[in-house]
């Protein structure tokens, strides 16, 4: 909404710079966006109109200020001057009938009330300084009968409109609501099918208009016409508000409508309208005015506890000091005892309740004389919840391991489907699908991190980085039977190397890096080979821990189109957390010292080390502490199709003795003949 | 007396000899030629008992105290040449202690996470719990039970996501404040926070469909605006520096009323007014208010009984003031040259 400076104080005398308003309306919740000078053309050649423009960013519930009068009462409000009604808006006049023109509302829960009056006119181009007030607020000036019903719309907020009375098929205005695949031209040239129950403005033929959106071309004000039909009108919100959106237009009128007009200004503004057509000489009343009044209360009343008013403000006025405040807004009271009875204008919608009158007086007592006080109250325990602590310390595991956080947008895309080959009915996808997304690519929402991360690591293999390791905690949507299920994922993606320097050597990001974080966050998870087919054929494992699939981890398959070799891992959350932040229990040291003992070997190549280290465990019993396998060889020396392994084995004894030499032996002859056995291993010297 | 003079040239020569010498090798190749089984002192020693007796203790006596002068000069000279070569070992093991350390990555979090991290530590030690829901929601719960019925024109400044099942993406984490109300309701006070991700169909330079939210929700007896303003205040100069000041801006929100914006006084020009603050001195920084007697009666408390105050802050806004970041895309590109600046 714009406001002139010099048309405001047309109606309210206000000696303050725009700025000084500006600020004052900010601080009581109008907010001013800018403060603008306008020059225009003037009645002297030589000279221009300067004025000041303010930009308000209304909320929706101050419907009421929408226009320069509704704001001149705020502006009264907070100065304590008065607010003198534009020339011509006076009480009184009653409706009669006519012979020119009749008016049937067949919708009145849709239309409260419709004024109508016949004026005669000479169409003509507006004197100045009244296109300059339409366009020092925005508004093109077109001729003087449009532009006076648009002057008057935004000085008093009640939208007019103006029918070429001529045009109207037997002279009767009907508001109905549309019929089935009825249409109408709307002055901006365009047809439209209008959606069934649209309010309109029809005559014995066809809609003449839409109401409260836009008229229509075949009854619009234009070089010929000689006689108008001036109409004001209160239109249902919810109807107008339904009908601007399904058909895309947004007005001014519309806009005034959808957040609600004052019903008692649809008579002043029609006076108003009146007025400025007599004394500018564009156009005489033919006949009385006609239609329906809207029935409306003056004032609501709405009762008002000063002490809960303190109370929620934290504040310590005095019951008079509010009646101050709201008698500035036009809000006369009434003492009830402990209670003031408030009457509130009808031109504010927006207060129906206690609290709303709460607002008002704090608004205008201002929230910078609220004081800040300290909470008081029972002494609460500000703390995390099991889980929350647990997916904080993932996250800074993750961090202290060297992986970097990334966060993506939940959106999915179809079309990954194609982009990660996924066949029929493959988990990833079937997608939850939003109704109204903004593009295809963005229509669903993710059941799977992979392809942002995938995203993200790509976009940054093109832009010179040498390697990067990233981890995201994310949610993802599962389609469910009711309602999508959330769960949530930590999606792990690396490629490249850690760049080394003169001393330290680069370290590869690759599938055994990615493999060595899952290993910390997942001990002693199974890793099976698996066959996604987004992954390396040969390079990818689903995980399994404490007997479920947890997840997958394996390089992007090469067609995917990455410019480097690229891992990626994907598990569910809740399976790391208690695994990993359940609570520790100290398990003892040994006092005896562990004795080492390399074990290496040439063993086919397709027995896997999981296999191999499983035997040794069984094997080695209790007393065997750990089996590190610290070397893979596969070269000149050994035989085609096999590989040679090394494995470092570790023996506590028990209850705090030492191992005897014949002990040791008879542990390792039972280890290596179980790799014998199971495996046919030949041993290395 | 020979074997005196023999002893008295000892002990003059033998020193001398100490003392020009560099190497501890040396050093006792001159201890065993003098001092050992074949030396000369052992030699003399050894002759004594050739002497007659009467002379017997003058020259024991004066073979007794050479040889201790000899033995101290030993010693201090290899105390002297251990730690002269030592001293030229290490400078023979000299590093450039100007090359670079080994490569130690540090990882970092996301700015986003880091906010959210920081405010909840603020809002923990103020004696708030953290609360969690789902993204997706009815639209009971995401509008509805906030005061927002079907056809309110409030429903215009959150365009929202819907699902085709009907769901609607929460558009703000209110409903997480709801469901804690209908949990908790009709007695128990209330202090938490809710933080995180929310979807708007919003798409542009300052827009993000989808972005991150901090809301917080305090119902109690008593409770005022007055002490809204002291969390809040609290917050912000946690958060941006304790010489911040806040102002509250009577606004709008169908959820609560009073209602406000909140700014927070402007850290590049310290409210004296700069381009970032578009020269006011002052940026928004969150929406709040005093808790709606409806939202309050529709989750189950009684508005009579005990009020609430209520507010919401955008964490992509609260880490483009903090941390500069001129463009809101960053956050969700995840350049390398961006995460890495944290």
């Amino acid at each position: 909404m714009k406001v002139s400076l010099d048309w405001l104080k047309q109606i309210i005398a206000v000696e303050q710079t725009a700025t000084e308003i500006a600020a004052m309306l900010t601080h009581a919740g109008i907010a001013v966006d800018a403060v603008n000078k306008v020059s225009l053309a003037s009645e002297q050649a030589d000279e221009l109109f300067n004025d000041e423009v303010l930009e308000l960013d209304l909320t929706p519930n101050r419907a009421d200020c929408q226009s320069i009068l509704g704001v001149a009462y705020e502006v009264a409000a907070l100065t304590g001057k008065t607010v003198a009604l534009p020339d011509g808006v006076s009480v009184g006049t009653a409706l009669a009938s006519s012979p020119h023109l009749s008016v049937e509302v067949q919708a009145p829960s849709l239309c409260s009330g419709y004024l109508g009056l016949v004026l005669d006119v000479s169409l003509g181009e507006s004197p100045i300084w009244l296109k300059n007030r339409l366009e020092s607020v925005g508004l093109r000036p077109v001729n003087n009968v449009v532009d006076i019903t648009n002057f008057v719309m935004w000085e008093m907020g009640q939208p007019l409109h103006a029918f070429d009375y001529d045009r109207i098929a037997g002279k009767r205005l009907t508001i109905r609501e549309s019929v089935m695949g009825e249409s109408i031209t709307l002055i901006d040239g365009a047809a439209r099918e209008l959606p069934q129950g649209a309010l309109v403005i029809a005559d014995d033929k066809c809609a003449l208009a839409i109401a409260g959106v836009m008229g229509g071309q075949g009854s619009e004000v234009s070089g010929s016409t000689r006689r108008i039909v001036l109409e004001s009108a209160l239109f249902d919100r919810t109807s107008i508000r339904r009908t601007a959106r399904a058909l895309g237009l947004r007005t001014e009128a519309s806009l005034r409508f959808d957040k609600g007009v004052d019903p008692s200004g649809i008579k002043g503004a029609l006076q108003r309208a009146v007025h400025l057509f007599q004394s500018l000489g564009v156009g005489q009343i033919l006949g009385e005015c006609v239609g329906v009044e809207p029935v409306y209360c003056s004032y609501r009343h709405v009762s008002l506890r000063p002490e809960r008013a303190n109370s929620l403000l934290g504040i310590d006025l005095r019951p008079a000091e509010m009646d101050t405040i709201l008698m500035r807004l036009g809000m006369p009271t009434e003492v009830h005892g402990d209670c003031r009875v408030v009457s509130v204008p009808s031109r504010r919608g927006d207060i129906t309740q206690e609290v709303d009158l709460v607002e008002e007086i704090g608004r205008m007592h201002g929230f910078h004389n609220v004081p800040i006080s300290t909470l008081r109250g029972d002494v609460t325990q500000g703390r995390l919840t099991e889980d929350q602590r647990m997916s904080r310390s993932l996250r800074r595991t993750l961090l202290s391991l060297g992986v970097d956080e990334v966060i993506t947008a939940s959106f999915y895309d179809p079309d990954n489907a194609i982009k990660f080959m996924l066949p029929e009915r493959h988990a990833f996808r079937s997608a939850v699908a939003l109704a109204n997304p903004l593009s295809r690519d963005r229509s669903e929402l993710r059941p799977t991190l992979m392809p942002s991360m995938v995203g993200v690591l790509g976009y940054n293999q093109v832009r010179q980085v040498s390697g990067m390791s990233l981890f995201e905690l994310g949610t993802v949507y599962l389609p469910h039977a009711d309602k999508p299920l959330e769960q949530q994922n930590l999606c792990l993606g690396a490629f490249g190397v850690r760049e080394g320097n003169w001393i330290e050597q680069s370290a590869h990001l690759d599938f055994f890096y990615l493999k060595g974080l899952v290993e910390v966050l997942l001990p002693g998870a199974q890793y099976i080979a698996s066959q996604e087919p987004f992954l390396h054929l040969t390079r990818q494992a689903e995980i399994w821990h404490a007997g479920t699939s947890v997840g997958y981890i394996g390089e992007i398959h090469p067609l995917i189109g990455l410019k480097e070799r690229t891992v990626v891992a994907e598990i569910a959350v809740a399976s790391i957390l208690h695994s990993l932040f359940g609570k520790p229990l100290y398990r003892g040291i040994s006092s005896s010292i562990a004795v080492k003992r390399d074990i290496a070997f040439v063993v086919d190549e397709s027995i896997s080390a999981a296999d191999i280290l499983a035997s040794i465990r069984q094997a080695g019993g209790e007393r065997l502490s750990s089996a590190t396998l610290f070397d893979v060889y596969v070269g000149s020396s050994t035989p085609l199709g096999s590989r040679s392994i090394a494995i470092r084995l570790e023996f506590v004894p028990l209850g705090g003795t030492s191992f005897t030499e014949a002990e040791l032996s008879v542990m390792l002859g039972k280890i290596r003949s179980e790799l014998e056995l199971a495996f046919g291993v030949t041993w290395r010297a | 007396m020979e074997l005196m003079e023999k002893l008295r040239h000892l002990s003059e020569v033998i020193p001398a000899k100490i003392a020009v010498l560099d190497n501890v090798a040396a050093l006792e190749e001159l201890r065993v030629s003098v001092l050992g089984k074949k030396g000369e002192l052992t030699a003399i020693l050894r002759g004594m008992g050739a002497l007659n007796p009467t002379d017997r203790p003058r020259v024991g006596q004066l073979a007794n105290e050479v040889r201790d002068q000899i033995e101290a000069a030993l010693e201090d000279k290899k105390t002297a040449l251990t730690a002269t070569e030592l001293v030229h070992k290490q400078q023979q093991e000299r590093i450039d202690v100007t090359l670079p350390g080994r490569q130690i990555y540090h990882a970092h979090v996301h700015p986003l996470s880091r906010i959210i991290d920081e405010a909840t530590e603020i809002f923990l030690g103020l004696g708030f719990s953290v609360a969690e829901g789902p993204e997706i929601e009815s639209e009971y719960y995401n509008f509805e039970a906030l005061n927002v019925p079907p056809l309110h024109p409030a429903r215009d400044m959150q365009d929202s996501f819907y699902l085709r099942e009907g769901w609607v993406m929460r558009t703000q984490t209110s409903p997480v404040q709801v469901r804690v109300m209908q949990a908790l309701s009709p007695h128990h006070p209330i202090r938490i926070i809710s933080p995180g991700k929310v979807y708007r169909r919003d798409d542009d330079a300052t827009h993000s469909p989808m972005f991150h939210q901090i809301e917080g929700l305090v119902i109690d007896k008593g409770v005022s605006l007055a002490h809204l303003k002291s969390i809040l205040l609290m917050f912000a100069r946690q958060m941006f520096g304790a010489e911040r000041e806040i102002r509250l801006r009577p606004s709008y929100f169908p959820f609560t009323e009073p209602s406000a914006e909140v700014d927070v006084s402007c850290g590049t020009c310290g409210g004296r007014g700069c381009r970032v603050c578009k020269g006011t001195g002052w940026v928004e920084i969150l929406g709040c208010g005093m808790v709606h007697p409806s939202v309050l009666s529709m989750s189950g408390y009684d508005p009579e009984v005990v009020s609430g105050f209520a507010f919401g802050m955008g964490v992509e806004r609260i880490a483009m003031l903090k941390y500069n970041v001129d463009d809101l895309r960053h956050f969700f590109v995840n350049d390398y040259r961006f995460i890495r600046q944290f």
